[in-house]
């Protein structure tokens, strides 16, 4: 049975990379070639990563006989790259697995599946901790004197390592499953934990380097803190080396550990599996629930909902919303900095011209930015198998679309304006300057927001089973997107190639402040009357 | 009264309606009854403004959907055959926001809230997401947003699939109910027992065309309407009552 079900657990593994997720049928061959290589890409990339904080670790630390602190710097990153890989795995298929109720209504122990599941997450750890830990031990060998039993305890370290991770995965698996059935708020909880995410991976990614180097320059005085101070971390870097002791040391903490780990999960598999903890029952109350509204106002706190009840929807086509509000606190506290770059004498030297574009730079910020915003671009599509709720209904097509546009206008122009005006009052631009950059900010919101909304109805997709295949798939969004982009880049072209020597920034702002609210209205006169006529035919 | 003139929709080369023609007159349950495929769904469709037609007419009191589109929708609701609703709201949202689209005033959605959420009982899980719903419980919030704003016509497709005993009785009662105020029902079936039973009036389609249609009695005579039927569909009669 133990054969059987890991055979099967496989198989579901390799169907990751020839199915369609969403239809469950098998991809064309180069669809498979494309997805395989572009996995062996990121392993590649992550792999060559390994090799060079190996190096940067091993050149140092080798040289001083601290084979045994580069393993243990080693050690931590292969585990946490083996957590970080499998931990929601783990998750979702020990916890929160499709096939839980199908295989215990089967004749099979409930051991039996815990235990196929827990070995499975066991290799899972294995794959991703040796995408660093190759690297680390391909550097050791090259580089530094081995022994035969620091050959074969390196060796036998990466299961050690492998078991630690695979017990961990399960322990934050369980810890993640139980908070998930208890949150209230998921959609905000995940978008904020996402958001953390990014910006915490843009932080270390942008300091990496300085940290990695503080750990060399401090390798000497680290190593003999631990070596004094915490002998549990100093005999699990000599288990690496060669130390036999220390290696069967460590495997047995591992060993207990994982088995510490699968006892209590064993005893409570079965319980966890069956009892949805879910979210405590909310009580209606009929006097507090029952509230009366306007038909538009109906509609756009039905979009509102929509959007704050998805957290595809709130990271996708919203997010360019939430960078522009961080962004304008970001230019605001960096502002001195910002307005020393802008008139710093290298710059003026590199580029002569930049003092007359200067006061077009924030507005082409806000524009890449502003780009981002594509609520209305799928927000047609994303009504699906529901529209027929809106067209059975008495509702004007043209309130439905004035709701998607207002959703826009209240997730996208406070941070347009906000990131605008950081940006125009660090470059020092003068108040009327702008005031009209803000406007002309405003207006191509205004005009992207009809915009999304007019290329919907052209190219609308109903038939979705995903949502977020129109949200992040979808050609109005990519048009939206990258054409807003590339108009960006248009229009900075026209005015530094042609415009520059005949008309001033400031009126060139001006001048695009009309093009767009003439595109905003045109735009609309077309939603108004030719897009009817389209969400009729939907 | 609820007037269907010559309806015709056409799917590329395929006819799914064909010169239909039917009446409802007020204060009628009318069945709507044919094999899968047989071109109900899309009458339904194309009576409440969801699909465009090709050819005909459909008035709603002399006015014509086409023509008229919010003012016929204000007249009546519509139940689809698979309760597809916001996910993303609870139970109590959308009813609110049906009663806001339809203008029904604070007093009033109350006491009918009140009145078919007990009935149908999911009161107490109207202030869940709906997306936690049954397909049972989904089916049951459809039917109460239909009847929240006190249609004058009721369109349905399939409107008792899903529903436990005690609710499909309830649904019964409550379109003779809409009936007995001056409106009418109408509504596409596979339950002929239902059918033969609940309503005054028949009409059976096959493949897009109108092959009978009358008063229970005429369109049965002596027999039961599931044979009628069955005759009807295996012969493919094309006689009009």
């Amino acid at each position: 049975m133990f054969k059987l079900l890991l055979k099967k657990h496989l198989m579901e593994i390799g169907s990751f990379f020839v199915k369609d997720r969403k239809t469950g049928k098998k991809q064309s061959p180069g669809k498979i070639i494309l997805f395989v290589s572009l996995w062996l890409l990121v392993a590649f990339s992550l792999f060559m990563a390994g090799m060079g904080i190996s190096s940067l670790f091993g050149k140092t630390f080798f040289m001083i006989g601290l084979d045994w602190f580069y393993f243990i710097m080693m050690g931590l990153v292969t585990m946490f790259m083996g957590l970080l890989g499998s931990v929601f795995l783990t998750f979702s298929m020990l916890y929160k697995a499709k096939d839980n109720d199908l295989l215990l209504s089967m004749p099979i122990n409930t051991n039996t599946i815990l235990a196929v599941k827990v070995f499975i997450t066991f290799l899972l750890s294995l794959v991703f901790s040796a995408i660093f830990y190759a690297p680390t031990l391909i550097y050791y060998y090259a580089k530094a004197d081995q022994t035969a039993s620091s050959v074969i305890c390196s060796l036998l370290m990466f299961f050690v390592l492998g078991l630690i991770s695979s017990a961990l995965c399960c322990v934050l698996g369980y810890l993640i499953a139980l908070i998930s059935n208890r949150l209230r708020n998921k959609t905000f909880v995940t978008v904020f934990i996402s958001l953390l995410f990014f910006f915490g991976y843009y932080y270390v990614y942008f300091r990496i380097n300085k940290y990695l180097s503080y750990i060399v320059a401090n390798g000497e005085i680290f190593a003999q803190n631990i070596k004094g101070k915490a002998k549990l971390i100093y005999w699990f870097g000599h288990a690496f080396t060669g130390d036999v002791g220390c290696l069967l040391g460590c495997a047995a903490a591992a060993t207990l550990l994982f088995a510490l780990d699968y006892f209590v999960l064993s005893r409570n598999y079965l319980k966890l599996m069956t009892t949805n903890r879910g979210e405590k029952k909310t009580e209606y109350v009929a006097e507090k629930s029952v509230k009366t509204s306007s038909m538009n106002a109906a509609l756009f706190s039905k979009e509102m909902r929509h959007f704050t009840k998805s957290v595809a929807y709130m990271l996708n086509p919203g997010l360019g919303a939430i960078l522009m509000v961080i962004g304008a606190v970001f230019v605001m506290i960096k502002a001195d900095t910002i307005s020393g770059f802008i008139t710093s004498k290298t710059l003026v030297a590199m580029l002569p011209d930049v003092t007359s574009v200067v006061s077009l730079l924030p507005l082409a910020a806000v524009f890449l930015m502003a780009s981002m915003v594509t609520i209305t671009a799928p927000s047609i599509s994303l009504e699906g198998r529901n529209i027929w709720i809106l067209k059975s209904m008495p509702i004007d097509p043209r309130a439905v679309f004035e709701s998607k546009k207002r959703l826009q206008y209240a997730v996208g122009l406070p941070g347009t304006f906000l990131l605008t005006a950081a940006l125009c009052y660090a470059f020092k631009l003068d108040i009327m300057t702008s005031a009209f950059a803000c406007l002309t900010a405003v207006a191509y919101m205004l005009f992207i927001t009809s915009f999304g909304l007019m290329l919907n109805l052209l190219m609308p997709n109903l038939e979705w089973k995903d949502e977020t295949v129109p949200i992040k798939q979808s050609l109005p969004v990519m048009i939206i997107m990258f054409g807003g982009w590339a108009v960006v880049a248009g229009l900075g072209a026209l005015y530094w190639f042609l415009l520059k020597e005949h008309i001033a920034a400031e009126t060139y702002i001006k001048l695009l402040m009309w093009f767009f609210i003439i595109a905003t209205a045109v735009t609309n006169i077309w939603i108004d009357k030719k897009g009817v006529k389209h969400w009729n035919e939907l | 009264m609820i007037e269907i003139k010559n309806l015709t929709k056409v799917y590329g080369d395929k006819k799914a309606v064909d010169d239909l023609s039917l009446t409802i007159d007020a204060g009628e349950i009318y069945a709507f009854i044919g094999h899968n495929g047989a071109g109900k769904t899309t009458t339904l469709k194309s009576m409440t403004g969801i699909l465009q037609f090709d050819e005909g007419e459909i008035l709603f009191d002399g006015k014509s959907i086409k023509d008229a589109p919010l003012e016929c929708k204000r007249m009546f609701a519509y139940i689809p055959d698979n309760p597809d609703l916001y996910d993303f709201m609870t139970g109590i949202q959308y009813l609110n926001f049906i009663a806001d689209i339809f203008e029904v005033s604070q007093s009033d959605r109350q006491e009918r809230i009140h009145k078919y959420a007990s009935a149908f009982e999911i009161e107490s899980n109207l202030a869940e997401l709906i997306s936690s719903y049954s397909h049972g419980m989904k089916q049951k919030l459809a039917v109460i947003s239909a009847l929240v704003h006190k249609p004058k016509y009721m369109l349905m497709d399939e409107p008792f699939v899903g529903l436990d005993p005690k609710a499909a009785h309830i649904l019964k009662e409550y379109m003779r109910e809409v009936c007995n105020e001056g409106g009418a029902i109408f509504f596409s079936t596979h339950v002929l027992d239902v059918a033969e039973r609940l309503c005054d009036r028949v009409a059976i389609i096959k493949e897009g065309k109108l092959i009978k249609s009358g008063t229970m009695e005429e369109v049965k005579g002596d027999e039961s309407l599931e044979e009628v039927f069955l005759e009807l569909v295996d012969e493919g009669a094309d006689v009009n009552v």
